[in-house]
């Protein structure tokens, strides 16, 4: 497996673990909430996760991890990216609507922010798909 | 099961006959990671041309030797001009 696979697998189950908890933690608030401190805790793990993740890979793969990314790997990169950027577009239209109409900026926050773990999931997993395919 | 794409290749025999190339030192000469010679090994990959010379070049041959067009029977392919 190569350090960008075992990333990508890190990533989905850190998105998935912080996206459990913003989904939970809006549910339990409601959508039209203020923004929620477990969501804003969550944001903060996510960022610390992932520094924490890559220096982790820099220590054990030291190489693989510094390595720009082949054509292949280039490639699988794009389309993933296009493919969250597309269902985090289908998030944020409806949210930056859904303001609009209602001048509610709780609702749009909490649309954005599960929105973003959502593609953020189907980034890295799609990643993993494409590099195993 | 994604479609296989239409160029073939014979990397693999040619890396064997180098004397058991490995598929990390093939990928070190080229510049690709040792996943992206498994995945034009396999057929699951079709490499940029660069790539494709780079592998020539690196078994001393031409690229015809190690790549091939296998048209779709149910497609057009290549054109010829």
């Amino acid at each position: 497996m190569s350090a960008r696979e075992l990333t990508a697998w890190a990533m989905v189950l850190l998105s998935g673990g912080i996206g459990a908890s913003c989904l939970l933690a809006i549910l339990i608030a409601g959508l039209d909430a203020p923004p929620q401190p477990a969501v804003l805790a969550a944001g903060s793990a996510a960022i610390a996760g992932a520094i924490a993740l890559e220096i982790l890979l820099s220590i054990f793969l030291p190489r693989q991890s510094c390595a720009a990314p082949d054509e292949r790997e280039r490639m699988i990169l794009a389309h993933a990216g296009h493919w969250s950027g597309l269902v985090f577009l289908f998030g944020v239209l409806p949210a930056l609507g859904h303001y609009a109409m209602h001048a509610n900026g709780n609702v749009m926050f909490n649309v954005i922010v599960l929105s973003l773990c959502v593609a953020a999931l189907v980034e890295y997993g799609a990643q993993i798909v494409l590099f195993r395919r | 099961m994604p479609k296989a794409p239409p160029i073939t290749n014979r990397v693999k025999v040619f890396r064997e006959a180098a004397g058991g190339l490995s598929q990390a030192t093939l990928a070190e000469a080229i510049g690709v990671t040792r996943q992206t010679i498994i995945a034009i090994e396999q057929g699951r990959y079709s490499p940029s041309l660069e790539s494709a010379f780079r592998i020539s070049r690196v078994f001393g041959v031409d690229v015809e030797s190690v790549f091939g067009w296998s048209a779709d029977p149910a497609g057009p392919g290549p054109e010829v001009r």
